[in-house]
């Protein structure tokens, strides 16, 4: 499946203290219907020459719902007239703050086929919101507010949970209260991502990230059927116990295949990161077709990546199999290059040696796929 | 979902103006407990007396017929266990369950011994801080022993009712969940909680009882767990969250003793979901 992150809005109405697409990003581009319809015409065109494939087009920002209902509607509008014959193989996805969502947005949301949305979560002051103190109390009274219009039309959600220097001293208060805000789980607890200078002094390495997991992982783990789909423990045991291979696009070793981003100016490029940080650009979709996309050579770096890992940084890795050396992003914010391992490897590797395998008495071992 | 159960104080011209509802009624009068089960049993349904009494268990007139009546039966101690032992053929028949306050030092040994001698029971926390160590006792008697005995609100409710996606309010063992049951006065204006209604916080009346799930006012107070999220509370961070709901958060802050209980409380739901999944062994 091709996925495109969509951000035909830079602009948001938050603050959040571990994104930095507010402050690095030219906040006032918005993607025009011109362009938007060549989107969809593109869109139609890939999918027509790709009979046997599906697109997903995650809609991203900033803020998406900053776009207001017409604009949704009005890309409905193209995608009823130039992808008649292929929207049943177009899908759309979106990640939002939820704090301006309304019945009206519910509506097209649902007219999109969109009954899951994306959003994110944090309890502490001061994470996240509006204005240079970020006024959480405001902010979460809409997120709530938001949730619960959410609840009523019956769209789920999952959240990601973003790992700082403020949470890294309390890894399971960290874990009780999101578990606790959604039950059900579907929640992510990623680790904050700096590329550049850390101006609100939040970063944390890796080995604090693995340890932060590996906190959690034997409480977690003890009452697992108490808290399903927290991710990463539920993927890791789904690959590692149940060897059904889902890896994430950091950890697949493909994305190259799969993965394109398209900004508010047309502007593409390898994912939503590689696009905020201004890097592996394919041109723009004013003048470039995403099969012309698809076939940027300047994705050959990301497969011989992979191709060259197993030799090279990850010879010998007994988890190369659920890593694949990781996210090219992050090895290229380390080292400025694309042929080396991420960073991140030493929080997984050492996730898994430290906590995961020792507590579960699993081994991770190459096998083949149940998928 | 609507509620179904309304939580009223006997008013017997008012009930009888209804039609097919619900009823659970209060009252501190064991004169009226037949009265009350005829007038709401005629063109509504009595799912409970709640009969809230200042003398001890054992000096409760029972009278034969008072058989069939569902009682929530609210003493602060039990008494005489003697006086007690004596009733004790009369009080297996009936549809009982008795609540002692917490505030009485023997509640929690004497809750015991009633649970051993097969009457239904429960706590009904008082104006003391509880003895959560105490409490904590009681549940694994309640819920780990294994000579039989009957059950012991709200353990009772928290390990059958208990479901991991979903917030388990045992605030119905006491009809104060807003999910299952209404408060309403003498002038059928209805609140969502007991407490609501001694403030006069009201969300609307009998006569839009039908429609209440519509309700913007109650839509919202169903909501009202999430206020702990919004306020950062500490309630929200503790690991027993989703069995207890802050419903201790004004001691919160001084007594995370009620952490340890609760935790211990979600641990014997877990047990009581696992044991029943897996069914009665042959040997049981």
């Amino acid at each position: 499946m091709a996925v495109i992150i969509f951000k035909p809005i830079e602009k948001c109405n938050s603050n959040c203290i571990y994104c930095d697409v507010v402050t690095r990003k030219d906040q006032q581009a918005v993607m025009s219907f011109e362009l938007l319809e060549i989107v969809f015409k593109n869109i139609n065109e890939y999918l027509l020459s790709k009979p046997d494939d599906k697109l997903s087009l995650i809609w991203h920002g900033g803020e998406p719902l900053l776009l207001g209902v017409d604009y949704f509607k009005k890309a409905l509008e193209f995608q009823e007239k130039h992808c008649s014959q292929t929207k049943n193989r177009l899908e759309h996805a979106m990640q939002s703050n939820l704090t301006l969502i309304n019945q009206d947005f519910i509506d097209v949301l649902k007219e999109m086929g969109i009954n899951t949305l994306g959003t994110s979560y944090d309890p502490e002051p001061h994470v996240r919101g509006g204005g240079a103190d970020r006024d959480t109390a405001a902010y979460n009274k809409k997120f709530f507010k938001g949730l619960n219009l959410l609840e009523e039309n019956n769209i789920g959600f999952g959240f990601i949970y973003v790992v700082t220097k403020k949470s890294i001293q309390k890894p399971l208060d960290v874990f009780h209260v999101l578990s606790n805000f959604k039950l059900s789980g579907g929640f992510m607890m990623n680790p904050v991502l700096i590329y550049g200078d850390d101006k609100n002094d939040i970063a944390i390495t890796p080995e604090e990230y693995c340890d932060f997991l590996g906190t959690i992982f034997p409480y977690w783990y003890k009452h697992k059927d108490r808290f399903p789909m927290v991710d990463p423990f539920n993927n890791m045991m789904r690959n590692v116990r149940d060897k059904q291979i889902s890896l994430g696009c950091s950890d697949a070793g493909d994305c190259a295949y799969h993965y394109a981003y398209i900004g508010p100016k047309g502007e593409a490029s390898q994912c939503g990161r590689a696009g905020d940080w201004g890097i592996i650009s394919y041109g723009n979709i004013k003048d470039r077709s995403l099969i012309d996309i698809y076939n940027d050579k300047s994705r050959d770096i990301l497969v011989e990546r992979t191709e060259m890992l197993p030799e090279g940084d990850c010879k010998d890795c007994r988890f190369w199999y659920i890593c694949h050396g990781g996210c090219p992003l992050d090895a290229y914010s380390k080292h400025n290059e694309f042929l080396r391992k991420s960073s991140w490897c030493e929080a997984k590797k050492g996730f898994l040696e430290k906590y995961f395998e020792p507590i579960t008495g699993l081994k991770a071992e190459q096998h083949e796929s149940k998928n | 979902m609507k509620p179904q159960m309304i939580v009223t104080l006997y008013k017997p011209e008012f009930i009888e103006k209804q039609r097919g509802r619900l009823f659970v009624v209060k009252t501190d009068d064991y004169g009226q407990i037949e009265d009350i089960s005829r007038v709401c049993n005629t063109h509504n349904k009595l799912h409970t007396i709640v009969l809230t009494v200042n003398e001890p268990f054992s000096l409760i007139p029972f009278r034969e017929e008072w058989k069939n009546i569902p009682i929530y039966l609210v003493v602060p101690e039990m008494g005489s266990f003697r006086d007690v032992a004596a009733k004790l053929n009369i009080i297996h028949q009936f549809k009982i369950r008795v609540f002692l306050n917490t505030d009485h030092k023997h509640t929690y040994t004497n809750l015991r011994i009633l649970s051993s001698i097969g009457i239904p029971c429960g706590i009904h926390f008082g104006k003391i801080d509880p003895d959560w160590d105490v409490i904590n006792d009681l549940m694994y008697y309640s819920v780990y022993g294994k000579v039989k005995h009957a059950s012991i609100e709200p353990f009772e409710y928290v390990t059958s009712q208990y479901k991991p996606d979903i917030y388990t309010d045992f605030s119905a063992v006491y009809f104060n969940d807003p999910h299952q049951s209404v408060h309403m006065n003498e002038f059928g204006k209805i609140a969502l909680t007991a407490e609501d209604l001694v403030s006069n916080k009201f969300i609307t009346d009998i006569e839009h009882f039908d429609s209440i799930e519509q309700n913007p006012l109650y839509k919202e107070g169903l909501k009202r767990w999430q206020q702990f999220f919004l306020d950062n509370h500490l309630c929200s961070y503790c690991p027993a969250w989703r069995v207890c709901l802050g419903k201790f958060a004004d001691k919160a802050e001084v007594n995370s003793v009620c952490k340890k209980f609760f935790s211990d409380l979600m641990d014997a739901a877990d047990y009581y979901r696992l044991k029943q999944q897996k069914g009665t062994e042959v040997w049981q």
